[in-house]
């Protein structure tokens, strides 16, 4: 028997949604490459956990080159791509900061009269971003002056820890915002036999407290339970369509690397903005000869990230980063809205990043590597422990030349072609990160820091995949609508940070996962009307 | 000896952290490190170890120069199992508080938020732009 849904993609939003729709009773399928992924095997359990985060759990799949991964050809992308095979997805190795959008972000057309407007508002997405947080689990306060009211979070805060606090002091001797962040990690048990945070620090090795909740440990067991079929080492290489260009289903390799065919009523793509847009590219068909809903050409175009300066902050006393949940504590969104004072247009937040292990604080990352030869020793001791980072995480603005490809040379294990990514930086945005390593630069004098030293673009913060299928409503401008279903095919919706119409200066995923549920529930609601391949 | 020099260059040690060539068996024997070794030995003067050791800073700094790629390659590996080197752990322990080893399942302690640190920010005025659904 046919299913109502296939889902490729097990990550943040493939879990989120495969869980809604089967709870509504619907037949769901998700195909996904990786496998499962123990949070007893993480490596912060072993002595060489840093020396697995620059190999085996490497953020960059080229780095990684794990079984599941494929590679990107990145040689001409000014940031590098950060993401995770597996189920869970790049939740598996992600910090876990949850900022929702705020409403402006779904309206610069209006505003400032860059890019686009979403088709959706803040106000449509909010209950959506509710019932993610409960299942999430969020540790933050509500009360945030910078952002519109929210329900209660679930736990209370992580603690900021030395450095944060300072900071915070900082913010309010300069009269800036600044809130704990909200964050999807237990600050006390939450969910099913999910325990709290104990602030051991590298998060993005996973989590055998569960606390991180990543969505192995948060969606999936709800979701199988709820009877998700999951079928893992299924790498799908095409969404197949019929003469009238309705989805039928998709073909994939099995993990003995036999072709298989799924037919499905709708097919849901989960596989982030970069495995969706390949996907997309890779599924040509008479009807579709660029790729699948690829009438306007737009699909794979309007990648953005978050582009990323960072300054980093040492201090002459330690301030001991090594403790707590790497990436988040405080953020700052004082330069978050467009201000026309300034020379550029929108904004940025800076979020508070503790510092390194050893290793980290060696090869370097936050600071230039420290150098080897003579010097080195004293150097190590003036730095590790005794720093803290601000991030000046930027609004990138869709540009069409800022793209998925598929590679004409690289391919995966399979012989499947690789993405390739295309990505500069326009002027606005490094304008926005100069403005932003001044302010930053500015709150480090005045929390006392001894030596403040500027990055200028981080390239290894790929982490963000957004915008190549966009969403929109006039569908010669757009890949998706306001339900996130491709205009050109009625029951293919994309469920992941493809769809942005624009980026926002936020951690994406709290947004991905409401507008994954959200695309559900409607699907949910019309899908008797939806047209389906016979 | 080679690999124990060129190691000792980058890594000299001090009056507490030992010197580089600690980990030079574990090095060349690593899966992913080892050829980062291989290709800068390969580059190496053949009078590499007779030279007085500012010249081999020297040497290295040239190799660098013109071979950066796989020079950075040999520092990250050098680095990554130097300080994870149990000796090194040690000197990490005794100078620093920084607990070595795995991070779990051990932890630090979560201590609870202080609200009363929100004094200031919490009473500002809202601060995110009004949107033409906000005010309707
Ligand atoms: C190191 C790191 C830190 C991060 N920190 C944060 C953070 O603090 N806050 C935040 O908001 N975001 C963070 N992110 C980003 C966050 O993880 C992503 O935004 C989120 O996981 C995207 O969800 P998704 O469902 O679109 O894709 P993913 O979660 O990446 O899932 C996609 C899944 O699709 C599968 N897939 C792809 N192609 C195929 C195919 N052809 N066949 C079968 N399966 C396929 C993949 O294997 C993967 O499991 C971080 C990411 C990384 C890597």
């Amino acid at each position: 028997m046919k299913d109502d849904v296939v889902i490729v993609g097990a990550g943040a939003s493939g879990a989120a949604a495969a869980w809604k729709l089967a709870s509504a009773g619907l037949r769901v399928t998700c195909l996904e490459q990786g496998g499962w992924v123990d949070p007893a095997d993480t490596p912060s359990l072993r002595p060489d956990w840093e020396i697995a985060r620059q190999t085996t759990h490497h953020p960059n799949p080229n780095v990684r080159q794990g079984p599941a991964d494929y590679p990107v050809d990145d040689s001409e992308a000014a940031i590098k791509p950060f993401l995770y095979n597996a189920v869970g997805g790049s939740t598996i190795l992600w910090g876990a900061h949850f900022p929702r959008f705020r409403p402006s972000d779904f309206r610069v057309r209006t505003l400032d009269g860059v890019a686009d407007d979403w088709p959706i508002s803040y106000e449509d997405l909010a209950p959506w971003y509710e019932e993610n947080d409960r299942i999430m689990g969020v540790a933050g306060l509500s009360g945030d002056p910078g952002n519109p009211p929210r329900g209660p979070r679930q736990m209370p805060p992580v603690p900021p820890g030395v450095a944060a606090t300072r900071m915070a002091r900082a913010f309010d001797r300069l009269g800036w915002h600044w809130w704990p962040c909200d964050v999807a990690i237990n600050t006390e048990s939450y969910g099913e036999g999910r325990g709290a945070c104990n602030n051991c620090g590298p998060c993005d090795l996973g989590c055998p407290q569960g606390a991180r909740s990543a969505t192995d440990v948060s969606y999936w067991p709800m979701a199988l339970r709820a009877g998700v079929r999951l079928i893992t080492g299924a790498r799908v290489f095409e969404v197949e369509t019929d003469a009238q260009g309705r989805a039928t289903g998709v073909a994939y390799l099995d993990a003995a690397g036999q072709v298989q065919r799924h037919r499905a009523a709708v097919v849901a793509l989960a596989a982030n903005g970069l495995g969706t847009a390949r996907l997309m590219l890779l599924s040509r068909s008479k009807r579709f000869p660029e790729g699948i809903a690829n009438d306007t050409g737009l699909v794979g175009r309007r990648l953005m990230h978050h582009p990323t300066g960072m300054v980093t902050g040492t201090f002459a006393d330690a301030v001991e980063g090594w403790r707590g949940p790497f990436a988040v504590s405080i953020l700052c969104q004082e330069f978050y809205e467009t201000d026309p004072t300034r020379d550029f247009v929108r904004g940025y937040q800076m979020q508070l990043i503790r510092s390194d292990g050893p290793v980290g604080t060696a090869v370097g990352g936050y600071l230039p590597r420290v150098p080897w030869g003579p010097g080195h020793h004293a150097r190590f001791r003036q730095v590790f422990g005794h720093t803290a980072s601000l991030t000046v995480t930027t609004e990138d603005l869709p540009r069409d030349d800022n793209r998925v490809t598929l590679s004409a040379t690289l391919t995966d294990a399979n012989g499947i072609p690789a993405p390739k990514m295309t990505y500069s930086l326009d002027d606005n945005t490094r304008r926005m990160i100069e403005h932003g390593i001044a302010r930053a630069t500015e709150a480090f004098t005045e929390a006392g820091a001894v030596d403040i030293t500027p990055q200028r673009l981080v390239a290894n913060a790929g982490f963000h995949l957004l915008g190549t299928a966009c969403m929109g409503a006039d569908p010669g401008a757009s890949v998706v609508d306001a339900r996130s279903r491709a205009h050109a095919v009625p029951n293919l919706v994309i469920l992941d940070g493809s769809v942005f119409t624009t980026a926002a200066a936020l951690n994406p995923t709290s947004t991905i996962q409401a507008l994954a549920l959200r695309a559900a529930d409607l699907l949910i609601r019309d899908r008797k009307g939806i047209e389906v391949a016979a | 000896m080679s690999a124990a020099l060129l190691l000792d260059t980058l890594l000299p040690g001090d009056e507490a952290f030992p010197p580089g060539h600690v980990v030079a068996e574990a090095l060349a024997a690593h899966d992913r490190f080892g050829p980062a070794l291989e290709r800068i030995l390969a580059l190496l003067p053949e009078d590499f170890a007779s030279q007085p050791p500012e010249a081999r800073v020297t040497t290295l700094a040239a190799i660098e120069a013109t071979h950066s790629e796989a020079f950075s390659a040999l520092v990250l590996a050098a680095y990554s199992l130097y300080y994870t080197h149990p000796k090194v752990a040690a000197v990490l322990e005794a100078s620093t508080g920084y607990r070595a080893g795995p991070p779990q399942p051990g932890g630090h302690a979560l201590a609870p938020f202080d609200p009363a640190l929100l004094a200031i920010p919490a009473v500002r005025a809202p601060l995110y732009r009004p949107t033409p659904e906000a005010e309707t």
